[in-house]
């Protein structure tokens, strides 16, 4: 009955074969199955956002989701954002503008905006402030998230930067 | 004249953080990233009433199923200590305080929703959450109380028995007879009866705990988040599992927040380690959501009145409080100390100079509570801080002359209160002044005037707060310079996420002419750092800086001794600079690395700090909240939101705004959105995010912030600490600008937090 | 999570054949059901994937309305160009409804079939006739202040949670299914939904196996169209209460005026009897007063959501003051 399903999926650009039980969450296979720890539990109920990865492009809650309905599917974790060692312009402008505390919500923050500006990178910040609102976060009271999005928005606008690394 | 560049490192230098390249790339590590070879997962199974005998059933069934390892009752854990109460303070009649038992497992009778009742042990998380639900859990239902407020009354059903009623505990402060003297003979006294509601920490990752033990070895490593090993790792010896300290290693690894509550012994922490012992293997439990609305400690939860007297120019004569807050069902590891900290901060910023403060601590059928961000210093500047705009409105003396009438001058600085506190530095009017400033207090009539020709109502909230932090002690620092000529700090504080390596790092960097890159800290591992009193009061920066300076300073010596005899020169004529040791003026230099690789013994590449601090700080400031609000349907917007801190000397003023920031947010939610409910039955109705309303990015202001710093003389760096300043102010002022906005409207002088649409709405429909 | 078996359908007959077994459930985004999973209130035996099934279109209908295919997204939905033009309500519904994840993976389907969040609903240890049939309601007499004061029974006073079924029947949505035996129907929304009665557990008049293949809207209503909602931050966002008003003025007279509401009713609710009295009658506070008092007239409140019914009353006012105010009057809801 809980037999494991074995599934075909692209993570992070990487094809992967993964064999999981059905009641397991995206969430969990992507933790425990693939070692992405990156992506970071922190209601199991679709309301903090923490566990936000970019499922066919689009951020949606991996805890609210089977690991199996990805079958097919092309997922992009918080790993999966950087470029080698450059950094994605939001990741920047997340270390610049101090928009993290304890870090554990940020990649749910970090794939939320990247969803957000690759589908509409002209965002206002009533609209930034909007979208980030579906996310939570208990150490910034945000203003300094807010600022990173507006501030990565306009970077990823006028191109990639040249000298954004890691160190 | 050309602009001055802020030095790259050092105090006061805006420096991006060094956690954070691991943290935006998802290689941060938090307790549950972890997964050891062969480790076995546990389940705790929790109690779903708040008051009952139990008897559990069908445990050897359940340890007969496939996968399951351990299943563990009281009785089967029975040479387990406790966990304990760590206030032992006198009370108001010469007693010292008592703590009912509080054990690991539930032995025989449940005291509050989520009281732990069975720990299960299987090879998957979801073989022991299965094996846990399938045992059988006997209830027999007692009567229930969870109303603070009536837990003393005659009929309340009492929770511990042998303490005759549901009072936990009493102290008092001050002078009653003289108090009474005085309000007496007041020209007039202003009252209000409050409640601090309870509120849940809500950190964004919930606990985690993994237990290992070596055999060969005999010694117990536990992983999880805390917000200090050491004083775990002493409760968990002496109290709970009875072996010597040496024996048990506390590794601490990124924590994802923790706000008071992550300082203590919950008993996941014992299980995990004696279950790992008792098989062998680790053993891992990780909690939910869920787990962490139940199980770990709350803040808040008091109901209080207070009263001061007033004499004919609306100086304070007297302040009387009677707080009675809830305990929850067992005394938690501090419960008792947190409204000590709203009765030593209960005078506020003013000149007052009599008092009398009762404290009742009341059990009820809920969770305990503990400290949570202030810790009893937001309860006192909730009370004191509503109180006086109170008196404002009531002798017409307005919110900022009624504070300006009472602060303490600054001729009779330093100050003691009456409370007993030292407030040894501060300029009171003068951050009153600023803040007014930048919150253009004098337009508010005018935008008042805006808001109510679209129909809604305005109104302007004052705090102007003092907190205490950096409770006398120490924190040891210890500054390595490395072979490869990189630096490590050794330290017994713990970051949850406010950046300490950041800050330490940025002044070791400074000293020693290091990138801020080449220097790591080392913190959370009980057996790499010898000493730590951890994370709390915030004590990191004022203490443990302190002892960081000293020690940098001692290595820089050293260091310049050893390249003085290498490169023939003395000792003055050398600086530390990109990594090197060079002659100034000159281009002789020795590397760092080349110095220490040379040197032998390693005794001169180690530098010890500990600065010991005799008093307190005390951070003080002005908060200004602006809000408008809906009467059509009671919501409340926060639309200007300004501040004014004195925290001494800032370090980092990036790391200092993102504290100020994040501590008005949980205090924004505290006032108008979060609120922990019990039923009648004792059943917690807010035990997710679906109903416990967290601040969102559209709930919050953009916040102005400002610093207007008086160096402390208490503390060595003049630093006064910042980590609760924005949680202490934010919800008078909240509070008083809802009022303001109410009172004006419809004259209403109270409500009580949160205040939230429905409650706005019903007080202005019953005005 | 109780083990389960998964399949993903690859058509929706045999979606509906497949489904038709007891305990088993059509899983689409999953955002409601896979929660309920975790908590063990849905216990399915066999989940049915039919998230890939080409479900996913939104086409004109050849009477100038709308079918919306059930897997269409409610992000999708919302972002509509011919929705947000002609059934602008709906957008806002769906706006309002969710966080932007939720809303990506939220279908249309799955949203006319969420289930409530009545706390005592999701409460293990708590009574709950809709959960366990037979075991009572502790909503009753407990913590209701998000219950609902209409169309309540005896048995369960939970609210329905979804907007955007709100909005759907102020618009006479129609549901379209395919039966396991693959017999088609559609059904109107105001048909669609039991009232608790004495077994709350069952909310619809789906069958077993019965698949949701496409809500139809009618041609676009035309007239001033509105969502308003009231929530109360004590809870994540659902709503107090909710208004989807759509009137149109011909000479000054109100005409085709549809009233829905969330928040109050154990299922979207409308009251056509409300709508007559607003019908062909020039726009008034008294009228509109008149118009709420009817609609009220049966409410009931339960004590902590007793402030409901006031809170209903103004929602409605301003609903309607709003949507048959002049252009430059109006203002965002």
């Amino acid at each position: 009955m809980s037999d494991k399903i074995k599934i075909t999926l692209t993570v992070n650009g990487t094809a992967m074969t993964a064999e999981v039980e059905p009641r397991r969450s995206l969430a969990d296979m992507l933790r425990d199955d693939l070692r992405l720890t990156g992506t970071h539990l922190g209601c199991e109920h679709g309301v903090c956002g923490a566990c936000t990865v970019l499922v066919d492009g689009k951020p949606v809650r991996s805890c609210l989701m089977f690991g199996v309905q990805a079958n097919g599917a092309s997922v992009r974790t918080v790993e999966g954002l950087a470029d080698g060692d450059r950094l994605h312009p939001l990741q920047q402008a997340f270390w610049e503008n101090h928009g993290l505390q304890c870090g554990f919500c940020t990649p749910g923050f970090l794939m939320l905006a990247a969803g957000a500006l690759e589908e509409n990178p002209d965002m206002t910040d009533e609209e930034i402030r909007d979208v980030l609102s579906s996310n939570l976060c208990r150490c910034t009271g945000y203003q300094n998230i807010v600022k990173a999005v507006r501030l990565a928005a306009e970077v990823m606008k006028a191109g990639p930067a040249p000298q954004a690394t890691r160190s | 004249m050309s602009a001055k560049k802020p030095a790259k490192y050092g105090i006061g230098a805006p420096v991006r953080r060094r956690e954070d390249p691991a943290l935006i790339t998802g290689t941060g590590r938090y307790t549950d990233d972890i997964t050891p070879d062969g480790t076995l997962h546990g389940f705790v199974l929790r109690s779903q009433m708040a008051h009952a005998d139990i008897t559990v059933e069908g445990i050897d069934e359940v340890r007969a199923m496939p996968g399951v390892k351990l299943v563990w009752t009281a009785a089967d854990i029975a040479d387990l200590g406790g966990l304990p109460c760590q206030a032992n303070m006198e009370l108001a009649d010469g007693s010292r305080l008592t703590a009912p038992p509080h054990p690991v497992l539930a032995d025989g009778r449940v005291r509050h929703v989520g009281d732990p009742i069975a720990f299960v042990v299987a090879e998957t998380a979801s073989a022991a959450r299965d094996a846990a639900e399938a045992l059988m859990i006997d209830y027999d239902p007692l009567d229930v109380v969870v109303d603070t407020a009536a837990a003393l009354d005659p009929d309340a059903p009492v929770i511990w028995p042998e303490k005759g009623s549901n009072l936990a505990f009493e102290y008092h402060g001050g002078d009653a007879a003289e108090t009474e003297r005085v309000f007496a003979g007041a020209a007039r006294v202003v009252e209000l009866s409050l409640v601090n509601q309870r509120v849940v920490a809500n950190y964004m990752e919930t606990r985690g705990a993994i237990g290992e033990y070596d055999a060969a070895t005999g010694r117990y490593t536990l992983t999880t988040g805390t917000q200090g090993g050491h004083s775990m790792r002493k409760i968990l010896a002496d109290d709970i599992l009875k072996v010597d300290e040496s024996l048990i290693r506390v590794v601490t690894p990124d924590v994802g927040g923790g706000f008071g509550t992550k300082n203590f012994v919950y008993s996941e922490h014992p299980l995990v380690l004696h279950a790992a012992k008792t098989l062998g293997a680790p053993v891992k439990w990780t909690g939910d959501r869920g787990d962490h609305f139940v199980i770990d400690s709350h803040g808040r939860d008091n109901v209080t009145t207070g009263r001061i007297a007033l004499d004919a120019e609306g100086r304070i004569l007297a302040l009387q409080v009677d707080l009675v807050a809830a305990m929850g069902a067992y005394l938690h590891q501090f419960g008792p100390f947190i409204p000590e900290g709203a009765l030593m901060m209960a005078t506020g910023l003013y000149d007052i100079p009599v008092w009398f403060m009762k404290v009742r601590g009341v059990f009820t059928n809920t969770t305990p509570t503990d400290a949570y961000r202030g810790a009893g210093r937001p309860e006192a500047a909730y009370l004191i801080e509503r109180l006086i705009d109170l008196a404002g409105r009531e002798t017409g003396l307005g919110q900022v002359e009624i504070r300006r009438r009472n602060f303490i001058p600054p001729q009779k600085m330093p100050y003691t209160t009456v409370t007993g506190q030292y407030y040894d530095s501060g300029e009171f009017d003068a951050h009153l002044a600023l803040a007014l400033e930048q919150a253009d207090f004098d337009g508010f009539a005018a935008r008042r005037a805006k808001s109510r020709a679209k129909g809604r109502l305005r109104g302007i909230g004052l705090a102007t707060y003092v907190e205490i932090c950096a409770f006398p002690g120490s924190e040891e620092a210890n500054v390595v310079l490395n072979d490869d000529g990189s630096a490590t700090l050794y330290i017994g504080t713990q970051s949850n996420g406010q950046g300490h390596a950041t800050a330490y790092g940025q002044l070791i960097a400074k000293y020693l002419g290091l990138d801020l890159d080449k220097v790591e800290t080392v913190q959370g591992d009980t057996d790499r750092v010898r000493t730590g009193e951890g994370t709390g009061g915030s004590r990191s920066i004022p203490l443990g800086l302190a002892s960081v300076d000293i020690a940098s300073k001692v290595l820089v010596e050293q260091i310049r001794q050893l390249a003085a005899e290498r490169l023939e020169t003395s000792a003055a004529d050398l600086e530390l600079v990109d990594g090197t040791v060079r002659i100034v003026g000159t281009d002789r230099s020795v590397s760092l690395a080349e110095l220490a690789a040379s040197t032998p013994g390693k005794a001169k590449l180690k530098a010890h700090g500990n600065f010991q601090q005799d008093g307190a700080t005390y951070p003080n400031g002005t908060h200004v909240c602006e809000v408008e609000i809906d009467p059509e349907t009671g919501a409340t917007t926060i639309v200007g939101y300004t501040v004014v801190d004195d925290f001494g000397v800032t370090v980092n003023p990036l790391l200092l705004e993102g504290q100020v920031h994040g501590g008005i947010a949980q205090s924004i939610g505290q006032a108008l959105h979060e609120a922990a409910i019990y039923d009648e039955s004792g059943q917690l109705v807010t035990a997710s995010f679906l109903d416990y309303a967290m601040p969102r990015a559209d709930d919050m202001p953009s916040i102005r912030f400002e610093t207007r710093n008086v160096p402390s003389i208490t503390n060595m760096l003049g630093i006064k600490g910042a980590g609760e300043a924005g949680t202490i102010g934010a919800t008078p002022a909240v509070m008083n600008a809802v009022v303001d906005a109410l009172d004006a409207a419809r004259g209403i002088r109270h409500i009580d937090m949160p205040a939230t649409p429905s409650r706005v709405w019903h007080a202005l429909n019953a005005a | 999570m109780r083990p389960f078996e998964y399949t993903r359908a690859a058509s929706p007959g045999e979606a509906g054949q497949m489904a038709a077994a007891p305990d088993a459930r059509f899983i689409a985004g999953g955002t409601n059901l896979l929660d309920l999973m975790k908590l063990q209130i849905e216990t399915p035996d066999a989940l049915i994937d039919i998230s890939r099934l080409d479900l996913a279109a939104i086409e004109r209908t050849d009477d100038r309305g709308l079918r919306i295919g059930a897997l269409v997204t409610n992000a999708d939905l919302a972002a509509d160009p011919d929705v947000r033009r002609h059934w602008p309500l709906l957008s806002r519904a769906l706006l309002a409804g969710a966080s932007g994840q939720l809303r990506n993976k939220a279908t249309t389907g799955g949203n006319l079939l969420q289930r409530t969040r009545c706390g005592y609903f999701y409460e293990p240890s708590a009574r709950c006739n809709k959960r366990m049939p037979g075991s009572g309601c502790d909503a009753m007499e407990g913590i209701n202040r998000m219950n609902a004061i209409l169309g309540g029974s005896s048995a369960c006073i939970a609210v329905h949670p979804s907007d955007m079924a709100v909005a759907m029947r102020a618009l006479d949505a129609e549901v379209e299914t395919l039966s396991a035996d693959g017999a088609t129907r559609r059904i109107p929304l105001g048909d669609f939904y039991r009232l608790p009665g004495e077994d709350p557990s069952v909310e619809t008049v789906l069958a077993p196996g019965e698949l949701i293949v496409a809500v139809v809207l009618p041609p676009p209503h035309g007239g001033w169209q509105t969502y308003r909602k009231v929530r109360d931050r004590a809870s994540y966002a659902f709503a107090l209460v909710s208004v989807a008003a759509a009137v149109r003025l011909e000479d000054g007279l109100m005409r085709d005026v549809r009233l829905a509401f969330g928040g109050i009713g154990t299922m979207p609710w409308r009251d056509q009897r409300v709508e007559l009295v607003l019908e062909g009658k020039a726009p008034s506070d008294k009228l509109f007063d008149e118009a709420a008092r009817l609609l009220l007239q049966e409410a009931r409140g339960h004590g902590h959501n007793d402030f409901k019914i006031p809170l209903t009353r103004r929602t409605l006012m301003a609903a309607l003051r709003e949507t048959t105010a002049s252009f430059e009057e109006e203002t965002s809801a």
